[in-house]
């Protein structure tokens, strides 16, 4: 048990070293963009400001009154952070493929190695799983601290008296971006990367009955996909089919949407695992 | 030891017969300890299991043999030895024979020719 | 003993094994020959687990592969098995990172034995040292049998000599080997056992060195008979 635990650990680590330039590329991206974001916005606003005060010949308290306060809000709610949040989570969808894929890639196929490694085949799987959620993290990791390190460039670009008196927190809640990927509202959160798992670990069993069953496999593939997303809309339909929005509570919906999902990722590992063990094939 | 084989005799008796012909011009001498098994077969770039075939057959012909637990060894055994020379010897003549056979020569003609050749050898030799 | 019992395979609807039996036993060169594209590769990777069969049996000592046994039976393929931005070194210390039975000290011989460079990166390497490097990385696992898959495919006369001398080195000493190939030229005599194969079926199956000694032919005359007649 000692050593299964220690290689399927030395194959995370040998995925995430593999994933890290990819890594290093997004957090340099979202860093950088999101400083443009920090610094451009608070620019624009005082030049905005000051042109006003100046061809109005009015006071900074008027002008104050035409443009409000800034508000570290009006920094993050740009397409400089937007952009490099859509394009993590895009990058990450691909990487989900990629993953995989890449073994079987060229003259070099690393898919022997792998799949003659004295391991259980199910290391790698997990290792894969794993490293593309370490990933992921790592990502929020880097906007989360982007975002407390933007309002401190924030606050000091703006003069006081132009400042609004709304911190970072309170900015960040204020944006329906963040209560995605950010852990403001842990049941979001949690509910949000709850059906991003269950989505990759639905898109790895694709992977695999593609690559045990070639041409057949890509259409067992839609088949099982497009029966994961029926079911799983299944809770949210359930008002309509009986006629009646009262039927369920809230709750209860979540309830089933839970106990569907998880259903659906067990028989997804499950289905992954007899593949990778029994019919991938080099 | 870099032997050519030929691809359609057993290659066991392509190395016996490789091996005699050391031992009777006397490069192998008697009691001579013999390669291992692995060395014999990494020298002449063959199969171990050939070798150990090889030497098993010589074994049985009493041209080496083996005690528990040491390499193998060349025989002394002046009897075995003579026997061998006279073997390879009488397989010589049958080869000349058989080859000089369809030109009729007499022993008086050939006999000068054979020296001849042999003392050409000698002195190629040298 | 690796033995394979009436072993059959499909792609789609092409049969390309239809019926394979035979056996592999520790100490002996056993060699599957035949044109390309006979399932000699899927023989292999059949035995590695690496594709499904539809029927038959494949057992390795009896039992059925598990990935445990990886440690007791390596595949040699002819194709890069190692990352290409890899070094020499770098690979063999992944090898070592997940296999019980990796050998240090024979992986050092056998990196002199070649004149490989361990720090050496895999994809500056030439064709003929890259397979190298793919026999290195199998042969230096102390494993009771070795699967190698054209050894010489593609690979130039002097490197092809450096790699026929495994064959009759320790390296393969007591082990039970397969090879593949369809030129078989430069290793009959190195072999025991020769398996000829032709469109999913063993056409003939035979000790060289008996064959030899019974009929007087070369396992290339015994070849031009099956594969001409």
């Amino acid at each position: 048990m000692k050593k299964s635990l220690k290689s399927l650990l030395n194959l995370t680590a040998f995925e995430l070293d593999r994933l890290s330039k990819f890594l290093y590329v997004l957090i340099g991206l979202t860093f950088l963009s999101n400083l443009i974001s920090y610094i451009v916005t608070p620019m624009r606003y005082i030049s905005r400001m000051n042109e006003y005060m100046s061809t109005q010949s009015a006071s900074s308290q008027q002008a104050l009154e035409y443009y409000n306060r800034f508000s570290f809000y009006n920094a993050i709610d740009t397409v400089w952070i937007a952009g490099p949040i859509a394009i993590g989570i895009s990058g990450f969808l691909f990487y989900a493929v990629f993953i995989w894929y890449r073994e079987w890639m060229g003259k070099n196929t690393f898919a022997y190695r792998l799949l003659m490694l004295p391991v259980p085949r199910m290391h790698l799987y997990f290792s894969k799983l794993i490293v593309i959620y370490l990933g992921i993290f790592s990502l929020i990791t880097t906007q989360i601290v982007s975002l407390f390190i933007g309002f401190q460039i924030v606050s000091a670009i703006v003069p006081g008296e132009w400042f609004a008196n709304v911190n970072a927190l309170q900015a960040i809640q204020m944006n329906p971006l963040f209560i995605y990927i950010i852990p403001v509202e842990p049941m979001y959160f949690l509910g949000v990367n709850g059906i991003g798992l269950v989505f990759i670990i639905v898109l790895f069993t694709l992977i695999l009955m593609e690559r045990s069953y070639s041409i057949k496999g890509i259409f067992m593939g839609i088949v099982y996909g497009a029966a994961a997303l029926a079911i799983s809309l299944f809770p949210m339909l359930i008002s309509d089919i009986f006629q009646n929005q009262y039927i369920l509570y809230d709750s209860e919906i979540i309830l089933i949407l839970t106990f569907i999902l998880t259903l659906i990722a067990i028989t997804s590992i499950l289905v992954s695992r007899h593949l990778l063990t029994k019919k991938i094939t080099i | 030891m870099t032997v050519i084989f030929n691809k359609r005799d057993p290659i066991y008796l392509q190395v016996i017969t490789h091996l005699k012909k050391l031992i009777v011009s006397g490069e192998l001498r008697p009691g001579t300890e013999m390669p291992s098994r692995r060395q014999m077969a990494n020298q002449m770039k063959i199969n171990p299991n050939t070798v150990q075939r090889a030497y098993s057959e010589m074994e049985e012909q009493r041209l080496i043999f083996t005690e528990p637990n040491k390499p193998s060894r060349l025989t002394e055994d002046p009897a075995v030895l003579n026997q061998l020379k006279k073997e390879w010897l009488n397989q010589a003549i049958d080869r000349f024979v058989s080859a000089i056979d369809p030109i009729d020569m007499s022993l008086e003609e050939l006999l000068p020719l054979i020296q001849e050749e042999l003392s050409n050898r000698k002195k190629a030799a040298k | 003993m690796i033995e394979l019992k009436n072993v059959q395979k499909q792609f789609g609807r092409k049969k390309v094994l239809n019926g394979i039996s035979f056996t592999i036993e520790k100490g002996e060169i056993s060699c599957l020959v035949g044109v390309n594209g006979v399932g000699k590769t899927t023989i292999l990777n059949a035995i590695m687990n690496l594709t499904p069969i539809k029927k038959g049996s494949i057992t390795i000592d009896g039992k059925p592969l598990v990935p445990e046994l990886y440690n007791n039976i390596a595949f040699i393929p002819d194709a890069s098995i190692s990352l290409p931005h890899f070094t020499v070194q770098e690979s063999m210390d992944f090898m070592n990172d997940y296999y019980d039975t990796w050998n240090v000290k024979r992986a050092k011989d056998i990196v002199k034995f070649f004149r490989l460079n361990p720090s050496d990166k895999l994809r500056d390497l030439s064709k003929g040292n890259q397979a190298k490097v793919n026999l290195l990385l199998g042969l230096a696992l102390d494993v009771d049998y070795i699967l190698m898959d054209e050894p010489f495919s593609g690979i130039d006369i002097f490197t092809r000599e450096q790699i026929t001398e495994v064959f009759s080195s320790y390296l393969v000493e007591d082990r039970g080997v397969l090879i593949t190939t369809h030129e078989i030229n430069d290793i009959e005599h190195l072999l025991d056992k020769v398996i000829l194969l032709d469109e999913g079926t063993i056409y003939k199956e035979f000790n060289a060195e008996v064959m030899r000694e019974t009929e007087g032919k070369s396992v290339i005359d015994v070849m031009r008979e099956v594969y001409n007649g």
